[in-house]
């Protein structure tokens, strides 16, 4: 049973208008709405599960895992997809005569097990989180940022510190965060990897966002820096937050909240 | 957004300049009037011998208030505090009323301590229900309120929006049955006909501007979604509804029409007007 097959709108005037005029929403001046794509698991050991689904069965949705944008000669997909590498995957909606839909992406990275034997963090002020221990569990917080999945802060600068095992590898890290403007979450504006090695020598690897201050959709983040195979004995990864909320924001000149979820060695 | 007896259109807005506006079912405006209800949220009419009565709820000011049609006022109810309920520490944000056949107004405290209160007539405070929690008679956003008599027996009918959920009440109060919406956040139950109708505010994981309108058939499945995907059941249960097409932000409420036409006023929509959906 349904009761409108086809949606005919009619927008009302205004009060101060004197003439009235009919509007009516046309299919083809119609956006379809990005689909709903879920992970079973972002961070996983072998393998994990995009869902995807279709809202309508009349909708095609098509991806891509080279992260170009999808049209209509990519990919379809019907059924979910199984991951076993780490990767970037696009989705977009199809239908005939409708507006495609805003693309979606989603991340997946694969967790290998590192060995490292001590993390810790200068204190935070102020924070919203259980501790530091949901930063290395592999578990996807939500947009719940009150779960116990995430570690918030206001604080500009938190360095966490990772001790590794002798002999271990390390390719680089990534920093899982949430951008939610209206909880007045924001990106950070840099992360910096710091290799210290058994020598004394130290190696610096930088990754600025330059956009972090700019509006954006609420959307999870994952901030990677990739670097040569090295063979450190401690790591520093220091998130950078931005000192104030910009000023198209009504929290603008307070300083913003940072959530991170998981920080994964590479 | 409600009809009146005279077939004209009345939607509720929080500007002060004109809180209510009276419009004909094809737009063309025809009145207005209100300048004092900042926090003008819930509208609920209801025809008490042979006249038409609005019950406004204010947010800001924290009443519900009931007027003539030309906005004179009746009745103002405060907050129930006044009544030194005990453990009532919860702001009084009254979001929508119902209103029963012998007078009794049912006033859902959505934004405010989660209890559905219950008036009288005359505005004396009878009892409550609800009140915020988990349980099956608690609520996270007790949105809206209705009186469902579609089965010969009047029952009262709560939106748990955060829940993604209806519950039935008997009008004393006592909780009956749930009914899921999952992935539906949706405001309060417009009970025309045979159906339910609900201005879905957000869908899926509450993204913005993902709303749509839920309509459930008389054994309360839902059976059309405009804007959203098509309803999908496995056995009893409803697969999570998401928003399909970009035709609605944020819906707010459903009027149905004498001739089942759909009228949607939205929240935060780019001051759009209402938009009419016409019955096929």
């Amino acid at each position: 049973m349904r009761y409108f097959n086809v949606i005919i709108v009619l927008a009302f005037w205004g009060c101060n208008k004197t003439t009235q005029k009919s509007i009516y929403l046309q299919k083809s001046n119609t956006t379809l709405s990005a689909p709903s794509i879920t992970v079973d698991e972002v961070f996983f050991d072998i393998r994990t599960l995009i869902r995807v689904d279709d809202a309508d069965q009349n909708v095609e949705i098509r991806y891509t895992n080279d992260n170009s944008e999808p049209t209509q000669k990519s990919a379809i997909i019907k059924n979910n997809l199984k991951v076993s590498e780490s990767g970037t995957y696009k989705f977009k909606a199809f239908q005939k005569g409708i507006l495609s839909s805003k693309t979606v992406t989603v991340e997946t990275f694969e967790a290998r097990t590192v060995n490292w034997i001590g993390l810790k963090s200068n204190d935070v002020d102020e924070n919203y989180n259980s501790g530091i221990d949901v930063l290395t569990n592999h578990k996807k917080g939500d947009w719940n940022f009150s779960s116990d999945a995430w570690y918030g802060y206001q604080d500009s600068i938190v360095r966490f510190s990772f001790t590794l095992e002798e002999g271990e590898v390390i390719n680089g890290a990534v920093v899982s965060s949430m951008i939610d403007h209206n909880s007045w979450i924001f990106a950070p504006r840099r992360v910096s990897l710091t290799y210290h090695f058994e020598d004394g020598t130290k190696e610096n690897h930088e990754l600025s966002i330059s956009d972090c201050a700019i509006q954006s959709e609420k959307q999870m983040n994952y901030l990677k820096i990739t670097t040569p195979p090295r063979y450190p004995n401690k790591i520093d990864i220091t998130v950078y937050n931005m000192l104030s909320i910009p000023d198209w924001h009504p929290g603008k000149g307070l300083k913003p909240w940072l959530f991170v979820d998981e920080i994964l060695l590479l | 957004m409600v009809q009146d007896s005279k077939g004209r259109i009345i939607l509720l807005t929080n500007n002060i300049k004109n809180n209510v506006i009276i419009y004909s079912k094809d737009g063309k405006l025809i009145e207005t009037w209100g300048n004092k209800y900042p926090g003008a949220h819930g509208l609920t009419i209801k025809n008490e011998g042979g006249e038409d009565f609005l019950y406004i709820t204010d947010t800001e000011k924290s009443f519900v208030v009931k007027t003539t049609m030309n906005g004179r006022e009746i009745l103002k109810i405060n907050s129930p505090r006044e009544f030194d309920i005990e453990d009532n520490k919860l702001n009084f944000v009254p979001t929508e009323t119902a209103i029963s056949e012998n007078g009794d107004i049912y006033i859902a405290d959505g934004y405010g301590s989660q209890y559905i209160y219950v008036y009288d007539q005359k505005g004396h405070l009878k009892s409550r229900f609800g009140g915020p929690g988990k349980e099956d008679d608690q609520f996270h956003n007790c949105h809206g309120v209705a009186i469902d008599e579609r089965s010969g027996t009047p029952r009262i009918l709560v939106t748990a929006r955060e829940k993604n959920q209806l519950k039935y009440f008997s009008t004393a109060g006592e909780y009956e049955s749930t009914i899921e919406l999952p992935g539906a956040y949706i405001c309060r139950p417009v009970i025309h006909g045979e159906n339910i109708f609900l201005a879905t505010i957000w869908s899926g994981d509450k993204g913005d501007n993902t709303g749509f309108i839920s309509i459930l058939d008389k054994d309360n499945k839902l059976v059309s979604a405009p804007g959203g995907g098509v309803p999908r059941y496995e056995g009893s249960k409803l697969k999570k509804m998401t928003q399909a097409y970009q035709v609605f932000k944020h819906p707010h409420d459903v009027c149905v029409d004498d001739d089942e036409n759909l009228y949607v006023p939205q929240w935060n929509a780019g001051q759009v007007y209402p938009m009419k959906l016409i019955r096929e």
